[in-house]
């Protein structure tokens, strides 16, 4: 019997498809994964779904009924409740607040009753077993996993007849602890679309599944019939292995470039030193909140450190860092803009003089930089919010390359990324670096960092508390050691 | 928990602002109070209290809207165009004079839900369209009263400035409108429209109906507005085309001596009263003080920015003396 | 919006973002605004044949530019304020103190040459301020502005008092006569022009306007682009201060005098042209060709309804109703305000 049909939906935003002719069916009471890259479509589903967005074509029917598109009213009242991956409570309200909305307790339809609201939101934390959060506290004072967990209790608290999560274990501490829930709702009835990109997960609970690549549904499978490489390849369109640009050799790495001696910024940073060479390209791998914002953006100039110092070398470069940040759509773009204003602006020393814009050499300098990324001339003229993610980021990238950093800063780089672009930003970072510049790279994924990095730091607690190198740089061990299970360097 | 505390946690944040507000007025007038000998009476006191009451009913209407994130110049037009309706039919038709506020006053909920409908349906900027309304509605009170003029029954003006009593019916209309804030800050829409002016976006995908919540708090303050106009038109037994034009600048201040947070999502309507207390006071200290009446704008400038300056303040003496241990992620961009 | 420090764009825009950005020509839906004006612009001349018998005509064209020309100065600074995502409300004082400080300056004996300049200096300092408050503190520039404003105001009354008419220097006052002619076209015209290329170049051709466009983007990406915020919001400021400045000094001129109230009208049309003429309020758009086309758009206008001897209050219907028709007209136009 099938519960949830999704038909034929397709949605373009500008120039990008973002889901073309996609159809899933999921049944009650199972758990149906939804697998992509990121920028695969898995978000914008969801937020057809949810009414969000309405589609440009396709229909939705949940339990038999029609679903009318585009009315976040009535995805509710249908039934569907969404855990979204930008966590969707207002800061200013309380727990208790977002666990109750819409549906706010009154006295008399008049007043809030806190009273109520309290106990309402109390019994909902107790019953899914989430009674360490404090209802009266505000959104905003709570840590990133707290708000997961409260964005994940508010879905399940609303006896959705279909749950649908959106990378639900991104920041949680304790992924069981989700399992454990959607168990016990599957088993009253409900079907729940489960959206990752971490295939460990879909095998641990998916009865079912869709892969989505590029926008399109590109294969549909069931539990255990598929292996993760099989997943991958659907995933990525090629096998991953051959992904990674070639390392560095012992040779071609030269002198200290970046020297962090202690460097103490934020809160959450304590001491972390560090030498990066030319020609080396050194990840950071580390959990939510173990002081890997703090030590970029405090190399990057935007975090006064506390203490410790840091020493760039006089050459190679023209500054000394410069840093493709977490979120590009709010920290990198422009996006009122079009591209080529987003590639060129660091750089207006080499297309003015006395504060004149000489709009040639702007034009000039803009598609030199895009041809060093790979970015087709007509781009440059769009809107850079029409571009896709892939080419957003690269704009970013070789904006922040073009700068000419002496240390080049990437923070998440392939976050929305697509994988033939993700690809393009590993050949891309590899040759920045065997120009004889200095790379650190953030991750949250540690296969990125184990095959593109020459050396991976394990970040734990805001201090380094392992290295990996050489034969030591393995997915497992850098896992065991950003979890704090590991000691020293590991070779 | 117990009925006060029921009463008194709010489902958003804190309640800094209204204290710091609270403060700020206590000092304003109280300074008034202290130089002065002669507003130490009952008298003197209903005065104040009635010079206050037309711009905290207006800086409540415009604290609604700038709570969902929005800026409502329309104000002055609807003070404007109440003013001069109403000085231009009471006195023609005193028998009718309730009749005349309840009309004013659906008119000026008329034109809030047309600013609201302009500013969600159609997807314009509340500054600029409210910008526009503004300008028309002060073209429609030009035509109805082209220079200042009419009059109003004399009774109507004392019964709204008069005291009853010892007790200023001023103070009794300001603490109906006070406890009509509150009322509504802690009603389910005035919860909504604080998240809806924290973050928009997220309010929608919590379910709160977004667009509504919008329209209710334009309507509501143009409705405001209009009362805030009869009032007015109490106390200067007249019309006058302009009237509310003073009224576009001095809401803004009352609501930054309020607290009143400009992003939206944040401060208190009650706050906004208590500062358009401190606004009305300022003037009076000057003249107490015997400086000359040019200097009141500097004076009301000054405040204003040290009323901003005064959350900064006190977060920064906060975060020196305690570290900050339960702070969320992330770091200031 | 209306903070001097603009938000990144977090908060939904009020259509759902199903409303995508428009494809295909389209696509450069913020020219097409300032192209919009420009055509209504034209439209609205031979249609002032309704107004009045004796237009369209030469000189109602020359008055429109001449009287233009006050408002396109002003809503010059006003729109590299709204650019940058912030709003200047101290418009009125800073051409009140423009045209103050040169008359009176040029009654103490300095030279009227000399006086121009230190007003505009003054004003600009004035901005400045504006700017070092907001960028500093990031106070939200609605109020910084505002507050600013009326404590000069309250300076201007306090130290004016008994004679605040001031009288402009002849050579000033001589400027604006419409005798005054440069190959038979009045200087105020080719002020006109002067300022208009000048406007068009500083906001489209100088690194502060690139900077200025990223700033009201985003303050957070501009950082990330080396951009100096602070260096930048005090710049704009300022030189919208030094705009206003010189909109006071040629107000001077062109009525021979003036009073503390000169700069009163101008705040509204101010803010009223740099909307019409298509620039977002949030910051981030909009161009100094649309700005143009707004005032004189809304010069012409005024000068129409003027012309049909129709109540001041059907003259401001009016020209509210513009600006609501030409906010939706945007909206229309590209989907997005």
């Amino acid at each position: 019997m099938t519960h949830i049909e999704i038909r034929n939906v397709s949605k373009r935003f500008g120039a990008t498809a973002a889901l073309s002719d996609v159809s899933m069916s999921v049944e009650t009471g199972q758990i149906h994964g939804l697998l992509g890259e990121n920028g695969a479509g898995k978000s914008t589903l969801m937020k057809v779904l949810s009414g969000v967005v309405r589609p440009d074509a396709g229909k939705v029917n949940i339990g038999g009924h029609r679903l009318q598109l585009g009315s976040p009213r009535a995805s509710r009242e249908i039934g569907l409740a969404m855990a979204y991956q930008e966590l969707s409570a207002p800061p200013n309200i309380t727990v208790a607040t977002k666990l109750c909305l819409p549906k706010l307790p009154t006295h008399f339809g008049f007043a809030v009753s806190q009273r109520q609201l309290t106990e309402r939101a109390r019994a909902r934390l107790r019953e899914w077993e989430a009674d360490h959060l404090d209802p009266h506290a505000v959104i905003s004072a709570l840590s990133l996993a707290a708000r997961q967990e409260v964005e994940i209790v508010a879905a399940l608290s609303s006896s959705p007849k279909l749950l649908v999560l959106d990378e639900p274990t991104a920041a949680l501490s304790d992924p069981n602890w989700l399992f454990r829930q959607l168990e016990r709702v599957t088993a009253a009835g409900a079907a729940v679309i489960y959206i990752t990109h971490k295939l460990n997960e879909i095998n641990a609970i998916c009865d079912t599944g869709t892969v989505l690549r590029n926008g399109r549904a590109v294969a549909g499978f069931t539990r255990g019939e598929l292996s993760e490489d099989e997943l991958v390849e659907l995933m990525i369109g090629r096998s991953f292995n051959h992904a990674f640009p070639a390392k560095a050799d012992q040779s071609s790495i030269g002198e200290v470039v970046l020297d962090v001696s202690d460097l103490t910024a934020g809160v959450k940073l304590s001491g972390v030193s560090m030498k990066v060479r030319a020609g080396e390209i050194v990840g950071v791998a580390g959990l939510e909140g173990q002081g890997q914002r703090e030590l970029f953006y405090a190399l990057a100039g935007e975090l006064r450190p506390r203490a410790g110092t840091v020493t760039v070398s006089a050459k190679p470069g023209t500054v000394d860092f410069s840093l493709v940040p977490e979120e590009r759509k709010s920290e990198a773009l422009f996006l009122q803009m079009r591209s080529d204003f987003n590639l060129t602006l660091p750089l207006t020393s080499q297309f003015s003089r006395a504060s004149v814009v000489s709009r040639r050499r702007e034009r000039q300098l803009s598609e030199k930089v895009a041809s060093e990324v790979n970015l087709a001339p007509k781009m440059l003229t769009q809107r850079i919010a029409d571009l896709s993610g892939g080419n957003q980021q690269k704009v970013v990238f070789g904006r922040a390359v073009a700068q000419s950093p002496r240390c080049l800063l990437l923070f998440d780089p392939t976050r929305g990324v697509d994988a033939a672009t993700k690809l393009e930003i590993y050949k891309m970072t590899r040759e920045f670096a065997a120009k004889g510049h200095a790379v650190l790279v953030y991750s949250t994924e540690i296969p990125e960092l184990v095959g593109l990095c020459d050396r991976v730091c394990s970040l734990y607690g805001g201090q380094i508390v392992a290295e990996h190198t050489a034969d030591g740089l393995i997915e497992s061990s850098v896992m065991r050691s950003v979890l704090g299970r590991s000691p020293e360097v590991v070779r | 928990m117990s009925i006060v505390e029921s009463l008194t946690r709010r489902s958003i944040g804190t309640n800094r602002e209204t204290r710091i507000a609270l403060i700020v007025f206590v000092a304003c007038y109280g300074a008034v109070l202290f130089v002065t000998p002669y507003e130490r009476n009952s008298y003197a006191f209903n005065n104040f209290a009635v010079l206050m009451t037309p711009l905290a009913i207006a800086a409540v209407g415009t604290t609604l809207v700038l709570i969902t994130g929005g800026f409502d110049l329309s104000v002055a037009g609807t003070i404007s165009l109440s003013n001069v309706i109403a000085a231009t039919t009471m006195a023609k038709h005193p028998d009718a004079i309730p009749l005349i506020m309840l009309i004013v006053i659906a008119l000026g909920l008329l034109i809030g839900l047309v600013n609201g409908l302009l500013v969600v349906r159609a997807g314009l900027q509340s500054l600029a369209v409210t910008l526009g309304t503004f300008i028309i509605l002060t073209g429609i009170a030009l035509v109805v009263l082209p220079a200042p003029g009419g009059e109003v029954p004399e009774f109507f003006a004392l019964a709204l400035t008069d005291p009853l009593g010892p007790v200023p019916i001023a103070l009794i209309v300001l603490l109906l409108l006070a406890g009509a804030c509150w009322a509504f800050s802690t009603s389910p829409i005035g919860v909504a429209a604080y998240a809806v002016g924290a973050d928009r976006q997220a309010a929608l995908m919590s379910g709160v109906r977004v667009g509504m919540v919008e329209i209710v708090c334009y309507t509501l303050a143009g409705g405001l507005y209009a009362a805030a106009g009869l009032y007015l038109t109490a106390i200067t037994a007249s019309g006058d085309p302009n009237a509310g034009r003073p009224f576009l600048l001095t809401c803004f201040a009352a609501m930054a001596l309020g607290l009143v947070g400009f992003r939206g999502g944040s401060g208190s309507a009650v706050a906004a009263i208590l500062g358009a207390g401190s606004l009305v006071a300022l003037p009076k200290l000057l003249f107490a003080a015997g400086v000359e009446d040019f200097w009141s704008g500097a004076l009301q400038g000054s405040v204003i920015l040290i009323a901003l300056a005064i959350p900064v303040i006190t977060m920064r003496l906060a975060a020196s003396r305690r570290p900050r241990t339960d702070v969320q992620e992330g770091v200031p961009a | 919006m209306t903070s001097g420090i603009t938000e990144p764009i977090v908060n939904a825009p009020r259509s759902a973002d199903s409303q995508s950005a428009p494809t295909g020509p389209r696509r450069d839906w913020m020219r097409n605004q300032a192209l919009i004006v420009w055509v209504l612009l034209l439209l609205c001349l031979p249609l002032s044949r309704l107004a009045s018998e004796s237009f369209p005509s030469v000189s109602l064209v020359a008055n429109v530019l001449i009287l233009g020309l006050f408002l396109a100065v002003i809503a010059f600074g006003q729109g590299l304020v709204v650019l940058t995502g912030g709003i200047d409300l101290s418009v009125a004082s800073s051409v009140a103190l423009g045209a103050y400080l040169t008359g009176s300056l040029w009654a103490a004996g300095i030279p009227a040459v000399v006086a121009v300049i230190l007003a505009v200096v003054a004003c600009t300092a004035v901005g400045a301020i504006n700017g070092l408050v907001i960028s500093r503190f990031g106070f939200p520039a609605f109020i910084v502005t505002l507050a600013v404003g009326t404590i000069l105001a309250s300076v201007l009354l306090g130290v004016a008092r008994g004679a605040p008419a001031q009288r402009s220097p002849e050579g000033l006052a001589a400027l604006f006569r419409q005798e005054t002619t440069l190959i038979g076209v009045p200087v105020a015209i080719w002020l006109f022009l002067v300022m208009a290329a000048v406007g068009l170049f500083v906001q489209h051709k100088t690194t502060l306007g690139l900077r200025a466009y990223a700033l009201g983007n985003s303050v957070p990406a501009a950082r990330n682009a080396r951009v100096n915020v602070a260096r930048v919001t005090v710049s704009v400021y300022g030189v919208a201060g030094a705009a206003y400045g010189l909109a006071g000094v040629m107000l001077l001129g062109y009525s021979s005098g003036a009073d503390l109230n000169v700069g009163e009208p101008w705040l509204l049309p101010s803010i009223a042209a740099v909307v019409v003429g298509g620039a977002a309020i949030r910051g981030g758009s909009g161009t100094y060709s649309g700005t143009l086309a707004g005032a004189l758009l809304l010069t012409l206008i005024g000068i129409d309804i003027s012309a049909t001897g129709l109540a001041e209050g059907y003259k401001q219907i009016v020209y509210g109703a513009v600006i609501l028709i030409a906010l939706l007209g945007s909206r229309l136009a590209g989907r997005r305000s």
